[in-house]
């Protein structure tokens, strides 16, 4: 009897011994790969690069799709939104608080997970031994870029903010703010690498992943607001003297399409039943229904008479005996079959780009030339190349407003550099109060990060 | 010295084993080697001596089983019944008499003579409150005799309250559990706290662990639906009539057995089995209504125009078109209640039972169904439906050494609501609204053009939702008596839950501003659980002592699927519902494989029922761990020496009917923290970008986390006067979590929002718990009893190093509560400016963090529950009422949003007339804006998320929870209907709230969601 009772226990605790390690051995879920994987061949790598892309586009009027073109042209001088929404009037108002949901949930937050998602790939490459070196490098340069252009927007969206170069939680959840200038510095450092790495084919006959020449194209940008002007000039040149890859399209309708020759980088719209999500946001539902969204009579007044940017790229609509002039850059509201791509960096920047660092380089008339370029192209009265410097800047700025109005958010950021936002704002927001240039740091993360301090 | 040795000898035999097993896993022999030591030393047979023996077998009166480790004592001689109730007693006379003695039973003494050699003897069960079973885990035991801190709610209890979700009868009920509901839609989710907050992260789950007949449930208290806002619980699958009991196990004794997943407490759920003798059907009907109640009032039309005019006027802004259609362009005589109209309904229940179980002295069975169908409050809204049947079946053999018991259940329901909560869109719209409905009931969403700023509220009678869940759950136990006191057991479970959610909505129901298409999600979640636990149980009698050794093992795995599939693009909408007449679809899938592992044992000593210890182990292995952290130790001791039962303290306090102290101190854990959390992992994108599938993080890794330490003591005093009459209990607990294991939020800019990790913080939770039973008239018609049941909880942040460098250095404060306000200094309205106004504590000028400070906590102060239950002839009636005093969230937390303020568009509660209007006004109500950038929004916003005192106030409440009414007719009338017993009833749950709370409901705290609502039912019950 004793004996199977020793039986017994032998039993229980050797199946215990026996079962316990191994069975407690899980395989990694199906839906998921182990980091290290994902950099040990060409194809999960080039997956985790698209993925960067892809998140960007997941959501509409997240911070690099539709947030710089819809907010920020709220909080700048382009346009109203024409019925109460309080998403909406947060901006409009120029009332944004650290607790607005949309300041963390649509830019803070998924510019911050864009910049991990860059970060853990340059670690992954940099340890990464089973891809073959030119491809790493490729790879590298666009995650080099990325990584730029997320550090670019934070910069301007809500100046000193933390910069984040690694994935260790455990030294970024209580980083602090750098300097604007550190920010820059690494912007400009990292755009440099990505202009080293990338190389000037795009990866397929799209341009939906970038090229070194949007590598450039940001550069040429950069160098601008940091005032280094033959830098700007020499980068912005480059793509433009490239007529192979990139002209003006001469159709106003062809700019934002997805085989735009004008497009330097776009975005494919990933979320199924959407085209751009500018589309979404300022073209009507219905043919009834009122524009959720109606430029300035300033901006209209900037036109000049029979520019062809008013016919091809506004519409109106009367209702109750009010006219609603409303952006219509893109053409497509929403449809599953996609025609037309986010367009993040097109060649007409870099031509305004570059008249602006010629300006400032004292090279008049050859600012002057780069801006008839979009003159030409939209069908209004040419500049005379003696024009004196003071009248070439205000059409700069002129030119920037109407070219780019409900696209990126360039005239908020155009007027913060410039220094004149008071000034012009005044003119379109009689309460504005000057104060409200940065976006607040958001509240949740003053509560979570103890070294980070409030805009 | 001959049992020394056979002792010995088995103790080397099992050594040479636990060598064995040392090769393959050190780490988890060494605890048990000193159990396996002491069951060896224990095989050694207890021999009678010389003279004259007596034999006798034990058994109940009630169920004929034998009873084991009886007392039988003739003159100075001792014996104990075994497992089969067997005993032999030496007797040195020729006559006399054996007494037989067993708690629980009442004392019963028989004669002998010369020509007695055996005596059988039934033994009558006392009908004593201190000696009902209380399921512990892997066991049972009673109250008397307890080591741990056990609360129990019988099914009786749960019975008498019409509940959907059965966790919602534990209300008020069990001393150191707040339960609190988180919406009155039924079925919906339940939230369970044991003896107080011990985890830094308020949003992650803090559950207890649940077993329903010892085999865990796999969803636990996981909201189940991947769709809708509320959060439909997998309990609400399990009929509340089918429940036995329901046990709470809280300190370190109770819980210790289950290891790693003990910390947070552990709910014991125990189903009804069938007994034998004759076959009995029951048949049970009840109808009844459920009605909202404690509604805030809102403004009328007259009110919130007036509100809206005020609030342009104090802006300075002109309303147009644009900025107020409900000023300029929409009706201002149009008069709607939106609550009566969307959640004002009468809701019909309907609730049938049937039954059927009987059996023979070696097998039972019983075999039930039911059926539950309760409509909603909300309008044009579909009823929610519960179908469950259960077979239950027990058998053991002529021998008795055999014994099998097995239970398989089924449950689905469907609710079949909205898929958000209507209650949040009553108190918004403005009572002005358009009409958005024409002749044909088709939608509208425009009114001249401009689109309706709340959208329609309407949508939700074109759209579909349907949560469907269903659950199989079945048990098996098997014993089988070895020898003599060694008892071998298996038990072994499966169960599975699984719960599609579908959700459709038509283009037709969509706002045409926003959306483009109709399209229809389903979302598809599948538990599977199996558990296998060998185990060896032996009992016998050590030293004059009882001795109860139990050594078990467990292995066990879950594994859950989820798929959600979002299609859109469909032909017509007539189509949808067929997911192939789509056009586009996102499809996304998870599964997660958890799997458990473990060793535990207990050890019960108990010497003449008045000094019991009891040693409990478990080492745990769990696949939530990296490599090398998997296994976790856990253990505990427990204590009682019930001192009434001193012949010293009979003579002193001869009053005292029934004195125990008790303690308990030991270890429990958690693994509570979600799989794979040590993998550094990459997840798949729904949908390609244009032609390539990408790929994005999924999970930060922290592969150093390791167990977390959860150390609870517990002491408690019992007491019984007037023959255990009345009985007082008081226990003190003092648990101390430390080394946590959380996930704890991190700032975005690490890329992610958590991270799980050990927190060196130690959180403390302290508290009284007292409950007084009196059994106040009794014998006569009228008999009356009385149950009360206090907790004053404490709760406390005892150490968290490097607080101020942390994450929570904003959120925690050393040595206050885990659930502290921190916030602004409310000084209420200024006079003057008519505006909120805050103290700027530092005088920096602005309002930011650093000017919020530690304001109070949101802890119940105390927090029970007082039933009342009286019976006179045939009438019953049972009374219970739940109170708690706390503060909480007032309905001005509702008021200021992140999005408005009062005098924006959106209805209001009336408390906001008391508002400022003019200089010298002294108010609590700051005046009215309708536009964003304004210094009095700017103000109002500042509430927002409960940032100040001016938010909380006086939560407290007395609930009428529960009152049960039934009259048992006279078995003479109804036997000559053939029926043995037919009682009607009626029962009412959440009667009246007597609350000062300014809001709706003090329990949810919160507008937007529906408060629990009032039930009433009749009913009928019938034994044929």
């Amino acid at each position: 009897m004793r004996n199977i009772l020793y039986f017994i226990t032998g039993c229980i605790l050797l199946l215990q011994a026996v079962a316990c390690e191994s069975f407690l051995a899980v395989d990694p879920p199906v839906q998921d790969i182990m980091a290290v994987e994902v950099f040990s061949s060409k194809r999960t790598a080039e997956s985790a690069i698209i993925g960067m892309y892809s998140r960007m586009t997941t959501s509409n009027n997240h911070a690099l799709n539709g947030f710089m073109s819809l907010y920020m042209g709220l909080a700048a001088d382009e346009f109203a939104n024409t019925a109460v929404n309080a998403t909406f009037d947060v901006y409009k108002n120029n009332a944004i608080l650290g607790s607005t949901a949309s300041v963390l949930g649509s830019a803070w937050a998924p510019l911050y997970n864009y910049m991990y998602h860059a970060n853990a790939i340059i670690d992954g490459l940099q340890k990464s031994t089973g891809i073959a070196l030119a491809d790493r490098q490729a790879l590298l340069g666009e995650a080099y870029f990325v990584r730029g252009l997320v550090n670019f927007y934070l910069a301007n969206l809500f100046g000193p903010v933390p910069l984040v170069l690694d994935t260790d939680y455990e030294k970024n959840r209580v980083l602090a703010k750098s300097s604007l200038d550190d920010l820059y510095d690494q912007v400009e450092s990292d755009l440099l690498q990505a202009e080293t790495l990338l190389s000037t084919d795009y990866p397929d006959n799209t341009r939906i992943r970038p090229n070194v020449y949007a590598a450039k194209a940001l550069l040429a940008r950069v160098y601008l607001y940091r005032e280094n002007y033959p830098a700007a000039v020499l980068r912005a040149s480059e793509i433009i003297e490239n007529s192979e890859l990139y002209t003006l399209a001469y159709e106003f309708d062809e700019v934002f399409l997805s085989d735009s020759k004008e497009a330097i980088w776009q975005l494919f719209p990933v979320n199924v039943s959407y085209n751009s999500a500018e589309g979404l946001a300022f073209i009507p539902s219905s043919a009834t229904a009122r524009p959720p969204h109606a430029l300035y009579g300033g901006l209209l007044q900037d036109f000049d008479e029979g520019d062809k940017r008013v016919a091809n790229w506004t519409q109106q609509r009367t209702l109750a005996g009010i006219t609603y002039t409303y952006p219509f850059k893109y053409k497509i509201r929403a449809n599953t079959t996609k025609t037309e791509y986010n367009t993040v960096f097109r060649l007409a920047e870099q031509y305004l780009i570059r008249a602006e660092a010629r300006l400032n380089m004292e090279q008049v008339d050859l600012a002057v030339s780069d801006i008839n370029m979009l003159r030409r192209r939209a069908n209004v009265l040419e500049y005379p190349e003696d024009m004196d410097a003071q009248q070439v800047m205000k059409a700069i700025i002129k030119e920037r407003r109407t070219e780019f109005f409900a696209e990126w958010g360039h005239r908020w950021l155009d007027l913060k550099r410039w220094g004149i936002i008071d000034e012009e704002m005044l003119r379109t927001k009689p309460d504005w109060k000057g104060d409200n240039l940065l976006l607040p740091i958001p509240e949740a993360e003053l509560l979570r990060n103890p070294s980070l301090t409030p805009n | 010295m001959k049992n020394f040795y056979k002792g010995g000898r088995g103790l080397c035999y099992l050594k040479r084993l636990s060598h064995l097993f040392k090769s393959k896993n050190n780490r988890s022999c060494t605890l048990f080697g000193f159990v396996l030591s002491l069951i060896c030393v224990l095989f050694s047979d207890a021999q009678a001596q010389s003279g004259r023996t007596l034999g006798g077998v034990v058994r109940s009166t009630a169920d004929g089983q034998p009873i084991a480790n009886a007392s039988v004592s003739s003159d100075k001689q001792q014996a104990r019944t075994d497992t089969e109730g067997k005993f032999a007693i030496l007797v040195n006379k020729p006559n006399g008499t054996i007494i037989i003695k067993h708690i629980g039973f009442t004392e019963q003494s028989v004669a002998y003579d010369e020509k007695t050699t055996s005596i059988n003897i039934q033994l009558a069960p006392v009908d004593n409150i201190l000696d009902e079973a209380v399921v512990i885990g892997y066991g049972t035991t009673t109250r008397r005799l307890n080591t741990g801190s056990v609360g129990k709610i019988s099914g009786a209890d749960i019975t008498n309250q019409p509940v959907s979700n059965p966790l919602s009868a534990l209300s008020g009920r069990i001393p150191g559990v707040v339960v609190s509901q988180t919406s009155g839609v039924p079925g919906s989710r339940v939230n369970i706290e044991i003896q107080g907050r011990n985890n830094l992260n308020p949003n992650q789950s803090a559950d207890p662990l649940f077993i329903i007949d010892g085999v865990p449930f796999a969803a636990n208290n996981d909201a189940t639906n991947m769709l809708g806002n509320t959060l439909l619980s997998p309990f609400a699958l399990i009929n509340p009539a089918d429940i036995e009991s329901i046990e709470v196990l809280k300190d370190a004794d109770a819980t210790a057995i289950y290891g790693s997943r003990g910390a947070y407490g552990v709910v014991l759920i125990t189903t009804k089995k069938g007994s034998s003798g004759k076959t009995v059907v029951k048949a049970g009907l009840h109808r009844g209504i459920n009605r909202v109640t404690r509604l805030v009032d809102l403004l009328n039309t007259e009110q919130y125009l007036e509100m809206r005019r005020e609030a342009f006027a104090n802006d300075g802004v002109t309303p147009t078109v644009s900025n107020a259609p409900d000023l300029v362009l929409w009706d201002q005589h149009a008069q709607t209640d939106w609550q009566k109209e969307l959640i004002g309904s009468s809701a019909s229940s309907t609730d049938a039972q049937l039954s059927l179980s009987g059996g023979s002295k070696y097998t039972q069975f019983m075999v039930n169904g039911a059926y539950q169908q309760d409509n909603m409050v909300f309008r044009y809204s579909k009823p929610y439906t519960r179908t469950s049947a259960r077979l239950n079946l027990n058998h053991r053999s002529e021998n008795e050494r055999l014994q099998i018991g097995m239970t398989a259940g089924y449950g689905t329901n469907s609710t079949k609501n909205t898929v958000s909560d209507l209650t949040n869109l009553t108190i918004v719209l403005p009572p002005n609204y358009p009409k958005t409905r024409d002749q044909e009931d088709d939608l509208i969403w425009e009114y001249d053009g401009v689109p309706l700023y709340y959208g329609n509220p309407y949508a939700y009678t074109k759209e579909k939702f349907e949560s469907r869940s269903n659950a199989l759950m079945t048990n098996m136990n098997l014993s089988y008596r070895l020898w003599k006191s060694l008892v071998a057991k298996v038990s072994a479970g499966y169960n599975t839950t699984t719960t599609f959610t579908e959700y459709m909505a038509p283009k037709l129901a969509k706002d045409p501003q926003y959306d483009v298409d109709g399209s229809m999600t389903t979302g598809d979640n599948t538990y599977h659980n199996w558990i296998v636990e060998p185990q060896l149980e032996y009992n016998d009698v050590l030293f004059g002592g009882k001795f109860q050794v139990l050594l078990g093992t467990t292995f066990q795995q879950t594994v859950n699927d989820r798929v959600r599939i979002s299609a859109t693009g469909f032909t017509a909408d007539e189509l949808m519902g067929s997911l192939g007449a789509a056009t586009t679809y996102n499809l996304s899938s998870n599964t997660s494989d958890y799997r458990y592992s473990a060793i535990f044992g207990r050890i019960n000593y108990n010497i003449m029922d008045r000094y019991i210890l009891n040693l409990s182990g478990r080492r745990d292995g769990s696949s939530r761990f990296s490599a090398g952290r998997k296994f976790g130790n856990f253990g505990a001791v427990g204590a009682v020496w019930i001192f009434s039962e001193e012949g010293s303290i009979k003579d002193i306090l001869p009053f005292l009917s029934f004195g125990k102290l008790r303690t308990s101190y030991g270890i429990t854990g958690s693994d509570n923290i979600g799989d794979y959390q040590y993998m550094e992992t990459w997840t798949h994108a729904n949908t390609p970008y244009l032609n390539v599938k990408a790929l994005y993080p999924s999970g930060l890794a922290n592969a150093n986390f390791r167990w977390e330490a959860n150390r609870k003591l517990s002491l408690s005093v019992d007491l019984g006067f007037l023959k255990d009459r009345l009985l007082f209990n008081t226990t003190y607990f003092d648990n101390r979590s430390s080394n946590q294991l959380i996930s704890t939020p991190l700032p975005r800019i690490t890329g992610f929002t958590t991270i799980i990790e050990n927190f060196p913080a130690t959180v403390q939770n302290t508290g009284w718990e007292l409950v007084v039973q009196s059994t106040n008239l009794k014998g006569g018609d009228l008999n009356w009893s009385t149950n009360i049941n206090m907790t004053i909880p404490r709760n406390k942040l005892l150490d968290f190093p490097d607080l101020d460098r942390s994450n929570f250095a904003n959120t925690y404060i050393v040595g206050r509560s885990l659930n502290l306000i921190r916030g602004y200094v409310a000084e209420g309205v200024n006079p003057e400016s008519g505006l909120f106004t805050y103290t700027d504590l530092n005088d920096d000028g602005v309002l930011n963090i650093q000017d919020r400070i530690y304001l109070g906590n949101l802890d119940p102060k105390f927090y029970g529950g007082l039933q009342n239950s009286f019976t006179y002839k045939g009438f019953g009636i049972d009374i219970f009422m739940e109170y708690r005093r706390q503060m909480g969230r007032n309905y001005m937390n509702s008021l200021y949003s992140d999005v408005r303020v009062p005098g924006f568009i959106g209805n209001v509660p009336t408390y906001v007339m008391e508002r400022w209007q003019q200089p010298g006004d002294q108010t609590d109500i700051q005046k009215f804006s309708a536009n964003f950038g304004t210094p009095a929004t700017a103000a109002g916003l500042q509430f927002a998320n409960g940032h100040n005192t001016s938010v909380f106030s006086d939560a407290s409440f007395i609930r009428l929870k529960t009152l049960a009414v039934n009259y048992t007719l006279p078995e003479k009338w109804v036997s000559k209907w053939g029926i043995d017993r037919l009682q009607v009833f009626g029962r009412a749950q959440n009667l009246f709230t007597w609350t000062s709370y300014k809001g709706s409901d003090p329990e949810v705290q919160n507008l937007r969601v529906l408060p629990p609502l009032r039930t009433y039912v009749f009913g009928i019950e019938i034994n044929l």
